[in-house]
């Protein structure tokens, strides 16, 4: 088969899942004779391959699935590359150096925390990658030298996050504004992936695991001295825009306008208006009238929001030296 | 077997007091079968010994997952169950005795669950399933119990979101589930959290492989609604059945 070098490079296990016989005969519609065999051989790399000439390469849906998927993997790869530099994993020597004051004032503890949390990133790096490889796209490669600058600054090296160098406090803030913008975004991406119904999947599941990440580190942060008016100890988002964050102290008015932006946008985290489609009609329901008497906070917090791609787009950029469309 | 088999029908309050009938019941309850009550059974109850109540059986639901009505009322349904749960935590006689960190984080759990509870029951209006009887035997008892089985719940209902997610046919509703499906992703990390010493707990994605989490990859659990139903059978006295199945 002309595509067997691609299959090569793909797990096995992830086309299975990917490609299902059952959904490669729903989602394609019509089947041709050469997929029609391979399909009755039972073999899904052998099917996959004529699927993805076949039905993916052409129509719209498929197309948004990898738009969205490649993506996923630019955030995924600033957060692994971010984890990496904090624990000196990093390729890239000048990122290790950057982050030595603040390393050393982890607990062993906060270590395996910070580890945990990285290989979850690189291991979704990975699983994007071949991911989009077997929907038959090409995975973007990104060189982390030349893509991304920790401190916001495109390249410059002194942006207003420099201090999560330094300081452990503004680097948990960090780390906690980084893994809700990933659920932000994934959450904003999802309608995007419900032309495939295994990836739509994987997308969830990866959503949950940054939402585990970032109720971890409002944990921490709390447990560490913040007060419990914003930063709860379920580890879920009170509030929205700049106040959401729960900073500390007098950040620079960067970080602050960029914490407006994590948790504000179209939709807001302090939102409480929600929209379902209930078989003939959409209808918006205030979570903050049921009658309850919890306080707006509970309201506020028990709806996580999206973010769309251009807001997320308009937060990363500063931490992404080429320009992001 | 036929699904027959696997149903005692029972029309009046006397027949409970038959043998026969007390026999079947039994059977049904061992193989997990189920037990339809007529309302002329409940008709006949006087207010005193309604059967209709936690602690007993509370009838039966049916869920058709076969369109988003459908799912939803499945995550209605869950969320039931966390709602009721959390609710029964705070009024439990430990709870006055935890540490105000653990009052807390139970708290906020019980005010969000109540929330996605009341929020599903609105959107789903008339079409939503009546409220479910549940029954949490002795996980009541104690902080680790307590703690113990809200990880379970919240770690199930993140895989039950995750899972249902492909179900949903409206753009709308699948926002709505994500929406959700993230806090309960928080809260299964803070439960998990309270109780760990290790820094991993939170999203130990070895711990959740019943659940249908991949460590290899990184993903967090997803499973179909009749192993979600089948986790959460134990601590729901109403019988919950799958009607028309889900179409993806």
């Amino acid at each position: 088969m002309s595509n067997q070098p691609i299959l090569d490079s793909i797990d096995p296990e992830i086309v299975e899942t990917l490609v299902s016989r059952r959904d490669a005969i729903k989602k394609s519609g019509k089947v041709g004779g050469g997929m029609a065999a391979a399909l009755a051989l039972g073999s899904a790399p052998v099917a996959f391959g004529a699927f993805a000439r076949s039905a993916y390469a052409q129509s719209g849906g498929p197309a948004d699935v990898i738009n969205a998927l490649q993506f996923a993997l630019l955030l995924e790869n600033l957060e692994a590359e971010l984890y990496k530099a904090v624990l000196n994993t990093s390729g890239v020597p000048a990122f290790n150096t950057a982050f030595n004051t603040v390393r050393g004032m982890f607990t062993p503890v906060e270590v395996a925390t910070f580890q945990l949390i990285r290989d979850h990133e690189i291991k979704h790096v990975t699983y994007l990658q071949q991911t989009i490889t077997a929907l038959g796209g090409t995975p973007t490669m990104y060189n982390a030298a030349t893509t991304f600058d920790f401190t916001g600054g495109r390249g410059s090296g002194t942006g207003p996050f420099a201090p999560a160098t330094t300081d452990k406090a503004f680097l948990l803030l960090v780390a906690q504004t980084v893994e809700d913008t990933g659920v932000r975004a994934y959450k904003g991406q999802a309608g995007n992936l419900m032309s495939n119904n295994a990836v739509l999947e994987a997308g969830l599941q990866i959503h949950a695991v940054e939402a585990r990440h970032a109720a971890k580190i409002r944990r921490m942060r709390r447990i560490a001295g913040l007060a419990g008016d914003v930063v709860r100890l379920s580890g879920t988002i009170r509030g929205g825009g700049a106040a959401a964050a729960g900073a500390q102290g007098s950040p620079p008015q960067a970080v602050v306008n960029a914490a407006a932006a994590i948790y504000g946008g179209a939709t807001p985290e302090s939102n409480t208006m929600h929209t379902v489609f209930n078989g003939t009609a959409n209808a918006t329901i205030d979570a903050n009238a049921l009658g309850l008497s919890f306080g707006v906070e509970a309201v506020q917090e028990a709806f996580d929001e999206a973010l769309t791609r251009a807001e997320v787009v308009a937060i990363v950029q500063p931490f992404i030296i080429p320009t992001v469309s | 077997m036929s699904d027959k088999d696997k149903t005692v029908v029972i029309g009046s309050p006397e027949q409970l007091a038959q043998p026969a009938t007390r026999r079947s019941f039994m059977k049904m309850v061992g193989i997990g079968g189920s037990i339809v009550l007529l309302p002329s059974v409940f008709a006949a109850c006087d207010e005193d010994d309604d059967l209709v109540g936690p602690g007993n059986n509370g009838g039966e639901v049916t869920l058709n997952l076969s369109n988003d009505i459908g799912i939803l009322n499945y995550a209605y349904a869950l969320e039931q169950l966390e709602a009721a749960y959390y609710t029964q935590v705070l009024a439990a006689s430990v709870f006055a005795g935890l540490p105000a960190n653990d009052r807390e984080l139970l708290t906020d759990l019980r005010n969000h669950e109540v929330i996605h509870r009341e929020f599903l029951k609105r959107a789903l209006g008339t079409a939503a399933i009546p409220a479910l009887a549940v029954n949490f035997g002795n996980a009541l008892g104690s902080r680790d119990s307590i703690l113990s089985t809200a990880q379970t719940f919240e770690d199930l209902g993140v895989s039950a979101y995750n899972g249902a997610g492909k179900y949903l046919t409206s753009a709308v509703n699948l926002l709505v589930a994500g929406k959700i499906v993230s806090v309960e992703a928080r809260h299964a990390a803070a439960i998990r959290d309270a109780r760990d010493t290790t820094g991993r707990l939170f999203a130990d994605l070895t711990t959740l492989t019943a659940f249908g989490a991949d460590e290899a990859t990184a993903r967090d659990g997803a499973r179909e609604p009749a192993f979600v139903l089948g986790q959460a059978d134990p601590f729901i006295t109403t019988t919950v059945r799958i009607g028309s199945q889900p179409t993806a």
